[in-house]
C-alpha cells in the first residue's frame, strides 16, 4: 500500500515558505535508533548523516571505514558505512532497508540525507512538488 | 486509524509554530518541543533527560534554503 507523506514547511518571518521533501523515518544502529525526518534527495547517490548522529547511533566508525569524499570544490575526510532505515507504513506495516551511508565531519552537513542507492530500490517513490507530497509505493522485496 | 509515536510526533511537528526554533535541533514527543539545541547531539542528550525511552522525533528545522554537499 502506498505511503503519503507532506512536504515539511517553515514559515520565515519575512513570510517566505520553505518546503522540502523530508519525511519520518527511523535510523537504526547498534542498539540504537533514531526517530528523525530525512530528506529524499534523487540527486544524491547514497544517504550521508552527520558524525555526532552515528555516534548516537553506536556505527561503526573504525579507520578502516575512513575514506576520502569529492563534492563540490573540496576533499573530505568521511566513513562508509551501513545503517538500516525503517519506514512505516499504514496499518502497522514495516519496511526496513539497509542502506550504504557516508558518515561526514558535522560542520559539513546539517541534514539527514536520503539519497538513491538502496532505499530509492526499495519504493516508487513520486514527487507531486505543485501538491507538496510525497508518495512511496514498497516493492515487494524479501 | 492506529498511529506509531513516530507518526504522532510528525503529525505534531507539521502544525507547529516553529517561528522561534528556526535553525535549531529540536526534539519532538507526543505534541510538544521537550529539547531544542544548536546540533543534533545538544538537543538529544536534552531530550533523553525528560523522554528516557528515546522514542522522540529528532530534527532540523530549516531556516533558510537548504545548502547541501
Amino acid at each position: 500500500m502506498t505511503i503519503r507523506f507532506r512536504y515539511t514547511q517553515t514559515d520565515l518571518p519575512n513570510g517566505t515558505k520553505i518546503t522540502v521533501p523530508k519525511i519520518p523515518l527511523i535510523l537504526v544502529g547498534k542498539n540504537k535508533r533514531l526517530r528523525v525526518l530525512g530528506l529524499l534527495d534523487t540527486g544524491s547517490t547514497q544517504c550521508y548523516i552527520r558524525k555526532d548522529l552515528a555516534e548516537i547511533l553506536n556505527l561503526n566508525l573504525s579507520d578502516e571505514m575512513k575514506t576520502d569524499v569529492t563534492t563540490i570544490g573540496q576533499k573530505i575526510v568521511a566513513w562508509e558505512t551501513r545503517m538500516r532505515i525503517i519506514v512505516e507504513g499504514t496499518h502497522g506495516a514495516i519496511h526496513e532497508i539497509t542502506v550504504p551511508v557516508g558518515v561526514m565531519p558535522n560542520e559539513k552537513l546539517d541534514e539527514i540525507i536520503i539519497g538513491r542507492e538502496a532505499f530509492f530500490d526499495a519504493f516508487d517513490i513520486t514527487f507531486a512538488e505543485r501538491r507538496k507530497r510525497i508518495m512511496l509505493k514498497p516493492h515487494n522485496i524479501g | 486509524m492506529a498511529t506509531t509515536v513516530l507518526q504522532s510526533a510528525y503529525e505534531s511537528y507539521l502544525k507547529m509554530d516553529l517561528s522561534k526554533v528556526l535553525g535549531a535541533w529540536i526534539a519532538v514527543s507526543h505534541d510538544k518541543i521537550i529539547a531544542v539545541g544548536k546540533t543534533p547531539k545538544e538537543a538529544y542528550e536534552l531530550a533523553m533527560k525528560i523522554d528516557k525511552t528515546g522514542q522522540f522525533l529528532l530534527t532540523k528545522v530549516n531556516s533558510k534554503e537548504l545548502e547541501l554537499l
